[in-house]
C-alpha cells in the first residue's frame, strides 16, 4: 500500500536542459541557500507531476503546514526516528543472518526477539504520527487521508492483538519446550514448521496415564489426538533444523511486517524534506516582500496577474525593478513573440516556463494571483553555443537544434508546452523560418502548446494566419499583442 | 499403452555442424536443435504445421503449457520415486505420482480439438482403461493422505508427535497484520525433508489410514509414464517456435508459412535473420531473396560488416525452420521442401596435421559428396585462410563445381575477382560515406542515397513530419 502526501509517479515530462534554461538554479541558489532543502526542491522541480489532483494535494498540504507550524515540527523528527530504527533493523538483521552463526538455536531466537521489538516499535510510531494529526486537528486533503490511513492501522482491536503477540516474542520463553506444528506438502517433505504457543498444544501421553500420573502439561487430560512418543534425537540434524526454523521463519515474517510498515511510512520523510524546503522557499519570498500565489487549476485558460521573472526577483535589490506581466488567454494558445534585442522576449519566456514548473510541483508561483493548466511535459529548445561538439562531431550548430528538436519530437505528447528560444536562428533566417514553421504546425495538430520566442520575422505572417497570439515587445520591456504585420 | 507422437523424425541427420554454424546456442536447447537438423518430408513437413499452429494460437498455447507443465509434474514425480526415498516419502511419492499421471492424462485429453494429432493422443487415452480406474480411486487416496499433512512435534526431555495442530504464531500474526491492511510479505520456506524418526512417527500415528492407502496403491498400480513422457521434447519444440515468433513479432518481425513449391526455389520478401534477437543488435534488417531454378547459386562480396553473414544466416536458419515443418520469418516465402542445408563457416584453428587451408578444401570435399541436388550448402569466407590468388582460385572452383551439379547455394566471400567469373552475385548496399545499410541486392544497379538536408536526416521536414502524424493516426493515438 501506498500513503502518499507526496506522489512523484506520475510524471510530467521535463527535458533534461529545461531547469537550466530557466535558470532555475540559479534562481533557487537564491531563494533557497540551504543546500539540503535545495536538493530536496530540485528533486521536485526535476520530478513535476502531470496530475491535477496530485498538484492540489502538495498546494493543500504546504499551506496547512505554513498555517500550522507544529506540525511539522513534530512530524519531522517522528518520520526521523522511525527511519533510523529501519536502518538499525536493517543493519541488524544482516549481522545476524550473516555466517554460520545463523544457523545456531540461540542466534535463531535472538533474531526472533529483536525483530518482535522491531515490529512492535513500527506500530507504536503509528499511534504517534496518529496523535499529532489528531492533535492539531489536520485539514488538508493530503494529511486527513494520511491520517485515516493511520487509523485503518491503530483503531482495530487487531492492533494491540499484534502488539501483545510481538510482546510476547520480544522476550520468548519457552523454559525447554519447542512446541511447532509440522506441514507436509503433496509430495512428503516438509513445507512449513511454524512455532506454536506452549499453552496451546495438546498433548495426551498414554503411558503417564496409565501410571495415574500427569504428565507435566495440563492438556494431557482432556487431550483427545492421536499422540506418541519419538526417540529424542536419533539423528540430530532435522531436529536442529526444526529448532531454528520456525524461530527463522517467524522472525522473517515479523520482520516483512516491519518493512511493509517502512516502506509505506518512510517515503514521507522524504516527502516532507520537500515541505520543509516548500515552507522555507514561502518565507524567504515573504523576506524579499514577493508577492507569491498557489494557482488555481483550469483546463482550458491560462491567465497571470503580475506575474514576474523568480530569475529576476531572486536577485533584485528592488523589486518595482521587475516588470510583471499581466496574461490571459485560452489554455491551448500558441504564442509567438517577436522584438528587439534585450527587449524582455526571454525575461517573458522565462517568467511564463519557470511558473509551468513551480506550479506542477506544487509550489506557489511569483504572482498575484494566477489560473494555470497542467501539462503533460515540458519541454525546452534554447539556442546556445556549440558547448557539446566534439572533433568526431562535426555538425553545426543548426545541426545540433535539428538534433534536439529531433530527440524533443520523440518524446512530446499532446498537452505538453513547449518553450522555443530563437531557434533555427542559426542558419539563414529565411531558411530557418521555412523548416521552423512545419514543426510549429506539427505542434499544433498534435495539440502542443508552443510559446516562441524569435527574430524570424517571416514566421509571423503565417503564424498570424493559424490563430497564433503574436507579442511584441515594446518600450517598457511591456508586451502587447499586434494581429497585423506592422 | 501406444500413444502417436506428435512429431515424426526423419530418418536424415544433417551435421551437427550446422547448428553450430547458424544457430547461437542462446535461441534453442539441445533437443529443439536435434529436432531441427532431421528435415522432414513434405508430408510430415504439413502436419507438424497444424502441430505448430496450435502452440502459435495464443489461447491454445497457454493450455498447451498447463499441458507440459503436467507432463513436466509427472516426469518429476517419476524420478523421484526412482530414487531412495524414506517410507512415508515413498508413500507420498506413489500417491503423487498417481496424480500427476491423472493430471497428465486429463490434460492431454483436453487439447483433442488441437489438431488430428491431438486427436489422436486424446483418443489413445481415452480408451486407457488403468488411467480411467486410476482416476475413479484417487480422491479415495487423496482423502486418506490429507490428515497426514498436518501434525504438531513438541522437542523437550521427550519428543512428541501429536495429530494436534493448534494456530501457529505466525498465522495469528498474518490474521491480525490482514485486518490492519498490511499485506502479507513474501516469506520463501525453504523445503526440507523428513528424518527416519518423524517418517516413522507419521506411518505409526496414522496407521489405520496408511494401511488403506497401501491398499488401494496395491489395487491401482501406476500405468507406464513411458509413452506420455516422450511427448515433453516434442511439446519442447513447439514452446521453442512459439517463444522465437512471439519475440520476433515484439521487434516488429513478421513470420509465415511458407508456401511449398512444386519446383526447386526459395523464394522471400523480407526475410529475417533471426538469429540477432539473441544478440540485442537494435535493428535488424530484411531482405528479399530469389533463388529459383534458374539462378541456384550466388556470391556474395561487399563491404566488412555490411550485412553478408547474416544474409547468409537468414537464408541458413530460415531454411532449417522450414524444413522442420517451422514458420519462417518473413512476409511471404515461397520454398520446395529441400533435402536440408550443409554449411561450411570458418573453423577455429585447430588444426593438428594439416594447414587451414587444407581443412578447408577437404570440408568443401565433404560437403559437395554429401549433397544431392536438393540440398542447399552455403559458405562462409571459405578459403579465406589463403592468399588472395590461391582463395579465389579455389572459391570460382567450387562455384563451377554448384553450377555444373545444379546445386542450390550462396557462397560469401571478400574476393572480390568472383565478380569477372561470369557468376550470379549479390552485393551488400552502402549508404551515404560508406553507412551500413545491411541491404543486399543482386549486383546490377547499385542504387546511392544522400541527405537531401539536415532536417530531413533528423526527420523534420515537413514530408517526414506528416508522416509521423499519419502513423499517429494509425494507431489511434
Amino acid at each position: 500500500m501506498k500513503t502518499c502526501i507526496y506522489n512523484s509517479e506520475e510524471c510530467a515530462v521535463l527535458s533534461k536542459d529545461t531547469l537550466y534554461h530557466l535558470s532555475v538554479d540559479r534562481s533557487l541558489e537564491r531563494l533557497c541557500p540551504d543546500l539540503f532543502r535545495r536538493e530536496a526542491l530540485w528533486k521536485a522541480l526535476s520530478t513535476l507531476s502531470r496530475s491535477p489532483e496530485e498538484i492540489k494535494l502538495r498546494q493543500g498540504i504546504l499551506q496547512e503546514l505554513l498555517q500550522v507550524p507544529a506540525l511539522l515540527s513534530k512530524l519531522s523528527p517522528l518520520l526521523e526516528r522511525f527511519c533510523l530504527l529501519r536502518d538499525t533493523h536493517e543493519q541488524e538483521r544482516r549481522e545476524l543472518m550473516r555466517g554460520g552463526s545463523s544457523h545456531s538455536v540461540a542466534n535463531a531466537k535472538q533474531l526472533l526477539e529483536s525483530t518482535a521489538l522491531t515490529l512492535k516499535r513500527s506500530l507504536l510510531f503509528m499511534q504517534a504520527i496518529g496523535d499529532v494529526l489528531e492533535q492539531e486537528n489536520v485539514r488538508s486533503h493530503g494529511l486527513q487521508a494520511l491520517w485515516k490511513r493511520i487509523r485503518a492501522i491503530t483503531e482495530p482491536p487487531e492492533f494491540a492483538e499484534l502488539l501483545r503477540l510481538c510482546t510476547s516474542l520480544e522476550s520468548f520463553s519457552e523454559r525447554g519446550f519447542a512446541d511447532q506444528r509440522i506441514t507436509l506438502n503433496r509430495e512428503g517433505k516438509i513445507a512449513a514448521v511454524e512455532l506454536v504457543a506452549h499453552g496451546d498444544l495438546q498433548i495426551a501421553d498414554p503411558a503417564l496415564t496409565a501410571k495415574k500420573r500427569l504428565f507435566r502439561r495440563k492438556e494431557s487430560q482432556t487431550a483427545t489426538n492421536p499422540c506418541m512418543e519419538l526417540t529424542p534425537f536419533a539423528r540430530p540434524g532435522l531436529w536442529e533444523e526444526l529448532l531454528i526454523a520456525p524461530r527463522k521463519d517467524l522472525a522473517k515474517l515479523l520482520s516483512g511486517y516491519a518493512r511493509v510498515l517502512f516502506e509505506e511510512f518512510c517515503p514521507l520523510k522524504e516527502a516532507l524534506a520537500f515541505y520543509e524546503a516548500a515552507v522555507a522557499f514561502c518565507h524567504r519570498l515573504e523576506e524579499q516582500g514577493i508577492p507569491y500565489c498557489f494557482p488555481a487549476i483550469c483546463d482550458d485558460a491560462t491567465s497571470f496577474a503580475e506575474l514576474r521573472d523568480l530569475y529576476l526577483v531572486s536577485r533584485a535589490e528592488d523589486l518595482s525593478a521587475v516588470i510583471p506581466y499581466d496574461l490571459s488567454t485560452a489554455s491551448k494558445t500558441q504564442i509567438a513573440v517577436f522584438g528587439a534585442n534585450g527587449s524582455g522576449k526571454t525575461v517573458f519566456l522565462r517568467a511564463l516556463g519557470t511558473a509551468q514548473i513551480l506550479f506542477q510541483a506544487g509550489l506557489p508561483v511569483p504572482a498575484r494571483s494566477a489560473v494555470m493548466t497542467v501539462c503533460s511535459g515540458i519541454f525546452s529548445q534554447f539556442s546556445e553555443a556549440e558547448k557539446s561538439l566534439t572533433d568526431a562531431d562535426k555538425a553545426g550548430r543548426f545541426e545540433q537544434e535539428a538534433r534536439e528538436l529531433a530527440t524533443m519530437l520523440e518524446a512530446v505528447e499532446a498537452g505538453a508546452l513547449v518553450l522555443l528560444n530563437e531557434t533555427f536562428q542559426t542558419t539563414a533566417y529565411g531558411e530557418g523560418a521555412r523548416g521552423l514553421l512545419p514543426i510549429l504546425q506539427y505542434f499544433s495538430h498534435r495539440e502542443i502548446r508552443y510559446l516562441l520566442v524569435s527574430h524570424l520575422l517571416d514566421l509571423r505572417a503565417p503564424l498570424l494566419s493559424r490563430g497564433v497570439t503574436l507579442l511584441q515587445t515594446s518600450e517598457g520591456y511591456s508586451l502587447v499583442p499586434f494581429s497585423t504585420i506592422p | 499403452m501406444r500413444i502417436s507422437p506428435l512429431i515424426i523424425l526423419g530418418s536424415r541427420r544433417l551435421p551437427s555442424g550446422v547448428a553450430g554454424d547458424l544457430l547461437p546456442s542462446s535461441l534453442f536447447g539441445e533437443g529443439v536443435v536435434e529436432i531441427l537438423l532431421h528435415p522432414c518430408n513434405e508430408e510430415e513437413l504439413l502436419a507438424r504445421r497444424e502441430v505448430l499452429e496450435a502452440f502459435l494460437h495464443p489461447q491454445t498455447r497457454e493450455a498447451l503449457r498447463g499441458t507440459l507443465q503436467a507432463l513436466r509434474g509427472l516426469e518429476r514425480s517419476v524420478t523421484r520415486l526412482r530414487g531412495d526415498l524414506l517410507p512415508l516419502e515413498r508413500l507420498f511419492g506413489r500417491v503423487q505420482a498417481g496424480r500427476a499421471y491423472v493430471e497428465a492424462g486429463r490434460a492431454l485429453r483436453e487439447r483433442k480439438d488441437d489438431g488430428p494429432r491431438f486427436a489422436a493422443i486424446a483418443e489413445a487415452l481415452e480408451s486407457e482403461e488403468t488411467l480411467a480406474s486410476l482416476e475413479a480411486v484417487l480422491p479415495s487416496m487423496e482423502t486418506l493422505l490429507q490428515p497426514l499433512q498436518s501434525v504438531s512435534l513438541s522437542i523437550a526431555e521427550k519428543h512428541w508427535l501429536t495429530a494436534d495442530a493448534p494456530v501457529s504464531y505466525a498465522e495469528r500474526i498474518r490474521r491480525a497484520a490482514a485486518v490492519l491492511g498490511l499485506e502479507a510479505p513474501p516469506i520463501r520456506v525453504e523445503e526440507r525433508t523428513v528424518n527416519p524418526a518423524l517418517s516413522q512417527g507419521i506411518l505409526t500415528l496414522y496407521a489405520k489410514e496408511v494401511a488403506e492407502l497401501e491398499a488401494l496403491l496395491e489395487a491401482h498400480p501406476l500405468p507406464d509414464p513411458a509413452p506420455l513422457l516422450e511427448l515433453i521434447p516434442q511439446f519442447q519444440f513447439g514452446f521453442a517456435m512459439a517463444d522465437l515468433v512471439q519475440r520476433a513479432e515484439e521487434r516488429g518481425i513478421p513470420f509465415c508459412f511458407p508456401t511449398l513449391s512444386k519446383v526447386p526455389a526459395f523464394t522471400a520478401r523480407e526475410l529475417y535473420d533471426v538469429t540477432l534477437l539473441a544478440s540485442q543488435v537494435p535493428v535488424i534488417v530484411p531482405n528479399d531473396l530469389y533463388f529459383t531454378s534458374e539462378e541456384r547459386f550466388f556470391f556474395l562480396t561487399g563491404a566488412n560488416g555490411g550485412g553478408k553473414t547474416s544474409y547468409l544466416r537468414a537464408v541458413g536458419v530460415n531454411l532449417l525452420l522450414c524444413l522442420a515443418g517451422c514458420p519462417v520469418f518473413a512476409k511471404e516465402a515461397t520454398v520446395y521442401p529441400f533435402s536440408g542445408v550443409l554449411t561450411h563457416f570458418p573453423a577455429d584453428e585447430r588444426f593438428s596435421s594439416v594447414g587451414r587451408l587444407e581443412e578447408e578444401k577437404r570440408r568443401v570435399e565433404e560437403l559437395l559428396a554429401l549433397a544431392d541436388d536438393k540440398t542447399w550448402l552455403l559458405f562462409n569466407e571459405t578459403f579465406s585462410g589463403a592468399n588472395e590468388e590461391i582463395g579465389l582460385s579455389f572459391a570460382v572452383q567450387t562455384g563451377r563445381q554448384m553450377q555444373s551439379r545444379d546445386l542450390f547455394g550462396l557462397f560469401v566471400t571478400h574476393f572480390h575477382g568472383v565478380r569477372e567469373e561470369g557468376f550470379l552475385l549479390l552485393n551488400t548496399l552502402t549508404g551515404e560515406e560508406n553507412a551500413r545499410t545491411y541491404r543486399i541486392l543482386r549486383d546490377f544497379g547499385l542504387r546511392s542515397s544522400y541527405a537531401e538536408t539536415i532536417l530531413k536526416k533528423y526527420g523534420l521536414d515537413e514530408a517526414a513530419l506528416q508522416r509521423r502524424e499519419d502513423a499517429r493516426e494509425d494507431l489511434h493515438l
